[in-house]
């Protein structure tokens, strides 16, 4: 993983969560829902590993904000988050 | 808990959907087939066609028909192979549906959105009976957050169940949620390994379940 790209980033907190896609292409611009089984606990497990590995508090009403690669990419750079 | 007896949703359209009922059908589901189940449905209950629907977002992404259907309220959830679709006039139903398979890490959940109680209880409880009552706290979560039009992003917590016998049932909820007791909440067995719940905010109605084991059409 690239540590200095929050995409990667976000891929690997998806991993942590989903380990069966690892291999698999997953589309940074698709939301998660659209492009594999991943239902609201996995999602909230997702946010969950992706606010410890970043050290952001990410409150629940930010979540529709998290819905893609990309969308998380977005959110951890307008909210801070730098590469370590 | 309701059972789902097999049904057909254009006989049901003839006898309607009262004021006082609150319709929950067990719809077969698979993955990309989109909200064309339900779309079919709802049309059946209308009595047009299903291209003769639109559907709009509320301010917290919460779909509902475009006018003139818009009297006809529903929520949608599917897991697995199935999905539930609620159905009522007059008030918002939620509804959750979930396919139980083993959550090792569930407490963890519980723990991070959770209530503390909710969680404290969870902790008590071990193998089946924890993986039983977490579904049932989820569930009616879910179903309370979406009959609000909130979602989870309202946050789980701020709407807490006391657990009872593995059943959850309305006890603090926060904001425009509460209060709880102004709350109507069904536990619901749609299937063999599933597990859900219906909630609507107002008066206790009559629930009926049904399912639809081929598409509607």
């Amino acid at each position: 993983m690239n540590a200095r790209d929050p995409v990667e980033l976000a891929r690997a907190a998806l991993l942590g969560v989903a380990p069966d896609l690892a291999g698999e292409r997953i589309e940074p611009d698709t939301p998660f829902r659209d492009q594999f089984d991943f239902d609201s606990m996995d999602f909230m497990h997702f946010v969950a590993g992706l606010a410890k590995t970043t050290g952001l508090d990410i409150p629940e009403r930010d979540y529709p904000r998290l819905q893609s690669l990309r969308d998380c990419a977005r959110y951890l750079e307008e909210h801070g988050w730098r590469a370590a | 808990m309701s059972p789902f007896p097999p049904a057909d949703p254009r006989a049901l359209a003839a006898s309607g959907l009262d004021a006082a009922s609150v319709h929950v059908w067990r719809l077969p589901h698979h993955r990309g087939a989109g909200r064309s189940a339900l779309a079919a449905l709802l049309a059946a209950y209308l009595g047009v066609p299903a291209a003769a629907l639109a559907f709009v977002s509320g301010p917290h992404g919460k779909p509902a028909l475009a006018p003139p259907h818009d009297a006809l309220a529903f929520s949608w959830s599917h897991s697995g192979d199935y999905a539930l679709a609620a159905l009522a006039r007059g008030v918002a139903p939620g509804v959750d549906l979930e396919r139980v398979q083993p959550r090792p890490r569930a407490l963890e959940l519980a723990e991070r959105y959770f209530a503390a109680e909710e969680a404290a209880a969870l902790r008590g409880l071990s193998g089946e009976a924890r993986t039983r009552a977490f579904f049932a706290l989820w569930t009616a979560k879910e179903a309370v957050l979406k009959a609000l039009g909130r979602g989870l992003a309202y946050g789980p917590a701020r709407v807490a169940f006391a657990l009872q016998r593995g059943r959850a049932a309305p006890r603090a909820f926060a904001g425009e949620a509460a209060p709880a007791s102004a709350w109507q909440l069904h536990a619901l067995a749609p299937a063999p390994g599933y597990v859900g719940a219906v909630a609507w905010r107002g008066e206790p109605r009559r629930l009926l379940a049904f399912a639809a084991d081929a598409p509607v059409s």
